[in-house]
C-alpha cells in the first residue's frame, strides 16, 4: 500500500499532515510506521482495565495528541471524547467509547502495517 | 554578544520533539527532553544559549506547568520565552500557564507555517530587548567612566589653581595635598566618634576637595603683607583676614556654584576656617557647633601643618609639640570632643603626615 492509500482508507488530509513534518514524508512515513509500537495506546487499554481515571485521562490525552499530529482524525476525536468524559466524572460512559475507540485503532495498525 | 540559537523542545513523545525540530532545524541548534525535570537541568546549563523553550504540558517525571512553576520561581521567564505546546485546551491550565509567564499557548495538532511565525517572531522580540539592554548597559558604563573623568578634571583644576595661589604665599604645593589628604583621613578616623560625622567617602571626598580651596581668598592680598617678612601691623592683618571672606566672593562667581556641593563646603571653609570654638577667631566669631564640622576639621589640618612646616618668621615644631599646641589652644580653642579624638589617633597621623 501506498501512502496515497493509507490517507484516503484513514482519511488523513495529507498535505496538512506532510506538512506539519515540514514537507518531509519520510518523516511523517517513519513516524507513523512507528504507530503501532507506541506505547500510549497499551497503557490506556491497561488504565481502562483498572479503572484508573487519572491515568486513562493522560494516556487518552497523549493518544489524542499524537494521532492528531499523525493526521488520524478518527483516533483524535475518539481519545479526546474519553478524556472529556473522565474530565465530567461521566465514568460511565467509557467502556462504551472506549470499544469505539478500539475498533478505530485497530483498523489504523491494520492499515499502517500494510504501508510499503 | 552571540544571539542565542538553541530551542529546547520538550515533550515525553518523540515524534513531538521530531516535528517542532524539524520546523527549526534550519535557523537554530535543537536541544530535547523528555519531561520538565530534565529540562530544567538543560536549562540551567544553556542558559544562555536558550533562545525559546517548547514546552508539553502532560508529561511522566515532571509535566509542564510544574516545569513552568519552577521556570518562574528561578527568574527564566524574562530572559527565555517560553510556549507550551498542547492538545490540552482548558481555560484553567491555559489561564495559570499565561499567569506563570508563558508567552504563548500553541495548540497541537501544530500548524508549522503559524508557528514558525508566532514563534519566531517571539524570539526576535527578546533577542531585539536583549540587545538594547546590553547596548544600555555599554552606554551606562561609557557615562559612569565620562563622568569619573570631569571628576578627576575638575579636581585638578581646583588643585592647579589652588596650588598656584599658595605659591603666591611661598607655599610648596604640598600644603594643598597634605590638607586633601589629612582633611580626609580626620573625617574618616571620626566616623562613629563624633555625634553626626559619619560621612560615606564621596562626601568626604568632596570635603577633602573643599578643603584645598580655604586659602583661594588671599589671590586678593597684597604682597606686601601677604609675603612680609616681619610682624603684621593690626592694620595689615585686618587685610589678611579677609582672604575668608573673599574666598567666599570668588566662590561665589564660579558658574553652578549653587548646585555643587564641592563649592559648598568650599564657601563655608574659605570663610569660617579660622573661627574658634570660643568665638575667638574670624571673619564671624561664631562658636561652638555653629561652626561646621567640616570648617572645624579643615582649620585643625591647616594649623597642623603650618606649625609642622618652616616659614620664614619661625622654625619648623615636631609632631608632639605641634598636637601639644593645638590640644592646648595655643592657636585658639578647638572643639574638646574633637581634641579629644585627635589624640587617639595622634600617632597614626604622625607616621602618614609628619614630615621629619
Amino acid at each position: 500500500m501506498i501512502l496515497k492509500e493509507l490517507s484516503e482508507i484513514l482519511n488523513i488530509d495529507l498535505a496538512t499532515t506532510v506538512a506539519r513534518f515540514g514537507n518531509n514524508e519520510m518523516l511523517f512515513v517513519r513516524f507513523i510506521k512507528k504507530f503501532p509500537n507506541d506505547k500510549t495506546y497499551s497503557a490506556l487499554c491497561e488504565a481502562v482495565e483498572n479503572k484508573d481515571y487519572k491515568a486513562i485521562e493522560t494516556s487518552a490525552h497523549t493518544l489524542k495528541g499524537i494521532a492528531a499530529n499523525l493526521g488520524l482524525s478518527e483516533i483524535q476525536s475518539f481519545s479526546d471524547n474519553i478524556v472529556i468524559a473522565v474530565r465530567n466524572e461521566k465514568y460511565d460512559d467509557i467502556g462504551e467509547l472506549f470499544v469505539t475507540l478500539k475498533s478505530v485503532y485497530q483498523k489504523a495498525i491494520d492499515a499502517i502495517s500494510c504501508l510499503e | 554578544m552571540k544571539p542565542k540559537n538553541t530551542i529546547l523542545v520538550v515533550d515525553d513523545i518523540e515524534m513531538n520533539r521530531a516535528i517542532l525540530a524539524e520546523i527549526f532545524k534550519d535557523e537554530y541548534e535543537i536541544i530535547e527532553a523528555e519531561n520538565g525535570a530534565e529540562a530544567l537541568d538543560l536549562i540551567e546549563k544553556y542558559q544562555d544559549k536558550i533562545a525559546s523553550v517548547f514546552l508539553d504540558i502532560i508529561m511522566p517525571v515532571m509535566g509542564g506547568i510544574e516545569a513552568m512553576e519552577e521556570i518562574n520561581k528561578r527568574g527564566f521567564v524574562n530572559k527565555i520565552p517560553v510556549f507550551f505546546i498542547t492538545a490540552d485546551n482548558s481555560e484553567d491550565t491555559m489561564k495559570y500557564g499565561y499567569d506563570l509567564g508563558v508567552v504563548d499557548i500553541i495548540q497541537k495538532p501544530i500548524n508549522p507555517y503559524f508557528v514558525r511565525r508566532r514563534i519566531g517572531n517571539v524570539i526576535e522580540l527578546y533577542q531585539a530587548r536583549e540587545r538594547l539592554t546590553h547596548v544600555v548597559e555599554i552606554q551606562e558604563q561609557e557615562i559612569v567612566n565620562k563622568s569619573k573623568e570631569i571628576i578627576e578634571l575638575n579636581y585638578s583644576l581646583i588643585e592647579t589653581l589652588s596650588t598656584a595661589i599658595e605659591f603666591r604665599d611661598c607655599e610648596s604645593g604640598e600644603h594643598v595635598h597634605r590638607m586633601h589628604d589629612l582633611t580626609s583621613f580626620i573625617l574618616k578616623k571620626l566616623r562613629g566618634k563624633m555625634k553626626n560625622v559619619d560621612f560615606d567617602d564621596e562626601t568626604i571626598e568632596e570635603i577633602a576637595t573643599a578643603a584645598i580651596m580655604h586659602d583661594v581668598g588671599k589671590i586678593a592680598i597684597p604682597d606686601a603683607i601677604l609675603n612680609k617678612p616681619g610682624k603684621l601691623t593690626s592694620e595689615e592683618y585686618d587685610i589678611m583676614k579677609t582672604h575668608t571672606v573673599k574666598g567666599c566672593e570668588i566662590l561665589e562667581k564660579i558658574p553652578q556654584y549653587s548646585k555643587n556641593p564641592i563649592y559648598q563646603y568650599a564657601y563655608d571653609i574659605c570663610r569660617h576656617h579660622h573661627e574658634r570654638w570660643d568665638g575667638k577667631g574670624y571673619p564671624d566669631g561664631i562658636k561652638g557647633d555653629d561652626i561646621s564640622i567640616w570648617s572645624q576639621v579643615v582649620a585643625v589640618a591647616d594649623v597642623y601643618d603650618a606649625l609642622t612646616a618652616e616659614r620664614v618668621y619661625k622654625k619648623a615644631f615636631d609632631h608632639d609639640t605641634a598636637i601639644s599646641m593645638i590640644v592646648e589652644g595655643k592657636c585658639g580653642v578647638f572643639n574638646p570632643k574633637l581634641m579629644e579624638c585627635i589624640k587617639s589617633f595622634e600617632k597614626d597621623i604622625k607616621d602618614k603626615f609628619y614630615r621629619a
